[in-house]
């Protein structure tokens, strides 16, 4: 089996007025096209965490998150390995995560290439296919109460 | 460990406090990089683990004590304190942590090779010279309320 690497990764949970969740539809230039997910991305070298979140949130949903909560962290290598090796390194990522719930943002939602559909959901009422490790994280942020889950 | 490209390195550290406020630290031995300053416990997350596993694990194998409670006190990146050189490494690495606040423990203190030296200290008496990462790690444990630090 191929080694496994973790790679540090940041998500946003954006809410609307109606408690909704954001979610992005993967374009078919990313992995697991055709997927609803949260909006979010690999932590770069040097990176804070919180900065990491504002920067994937504004590249691919064209947002600027001026507030932000930690409320979980994620780990789970049942949910978070990658099913095929990263090409051409040929290693599996574990993508270790730090979830940002977003209290308050700026600008409207214009989605990259990143993204071939967005809108907003019930989290007890999410869209398929949407990728395996994300429906707990949107409950998580959706039931945060000021305790990080760490899973 | 081996990367094929340098990315942000996830690791956890234990803040390991005893009923007296003392956090136990140790002095990292000469098998290890960074020899000769003190440190918590803790490592690398271990691909195909999760970040609390790794915790139990690191600080069973260092110094020998079984984790009961683990609470999340914060997750850092600020690339000023963990991006260090590494002689033997032949490069910078950059680390991005989550640090967990034990108080909840079982066990008698019995360190491994990577541990030269080991002791309970006072925050405002730890020892030096310290790993550059952890004076915030240990000051954040102290004043922990519940919410978890981003840093």
């Amino acid at each position: 089996m191929a080694q496994i690497i973790p790679i540090p990764a940041v998500n946003t949970a954006i809410f609307n007025e109606n408690n909704e969740i954001l979610l992005t539809r993967r374009s078919a230039q990313v992995r697991e096209p055709g997927k609803w997910c949260l909006p979010g991305g690999h932590l770069e070298v040097g990176e804070f965490w919180l900065d990491g979140a504002v920067r994937e949130t504004q590249e691919e949903i064209g947002i600027t998150v001026k507030q932000a909560i930690l409320c979980g962290l994620y780990s789970d290598p049942t949910l978070t390995v990658t099913q095929d090796p990263i090409q051409p390194e040929g290693y599996r990522g574990q993508f270790v995560v730090a979830l940002f719930k977003v209290l308050s943002f700026e600008g409207d939602i214009h989605p990259n290439h990143e993204v071939d559909d967005w809108d907003w959901f019930d989290p007890n009422n999410l869209p398929e296919p949407i990728l395996k490790s994300h429906p707990i994280r949107c409950l998580d942020a959706f039931h945060f109460n000021g305790t990080v889950f760490v899973r | 460990m081996n990367f094929p490209i340098e990315r942000p390195r996830a690791a956890v550290s234990a803040v390991i406090m005893n009923p007296e406020k003392k956090v136990l630290l140790t002095l990292r031995s000469s098998k290890v990089w960074w020899p000769g300053q003190w440190c918590l416990p803790g490592g690398h997350l271990r691909g195909g683990q999760d970040w609390l596993s790794t915790c139990r694990e690191e600080v069973s194998e260092e110094v020998g004590l079984e984790v009961v409670k683990a609470r999340l006190v914060g997750i850092y990146s600020d690339p000023e304190v963990n991006q260090l050189w590494e002689p033997r490494a032949g490069k910078k690495l950059s680390f991005v942590v989550a640090s967990f606040l034990v108080t909840d423990y079982r066990g008698e203190v019995k360190v491994n090779d990577e541990v030269s030296e080991v002791g309970w200290f006072e925050l405002d008496r730890l020892p030096t010279p310290l790993l550059v990462s952890e004076k915030i790690k240990i000051s954040d444990a102290f004043r922990f309320d519940g919410q978890a630090f981003v840093r």
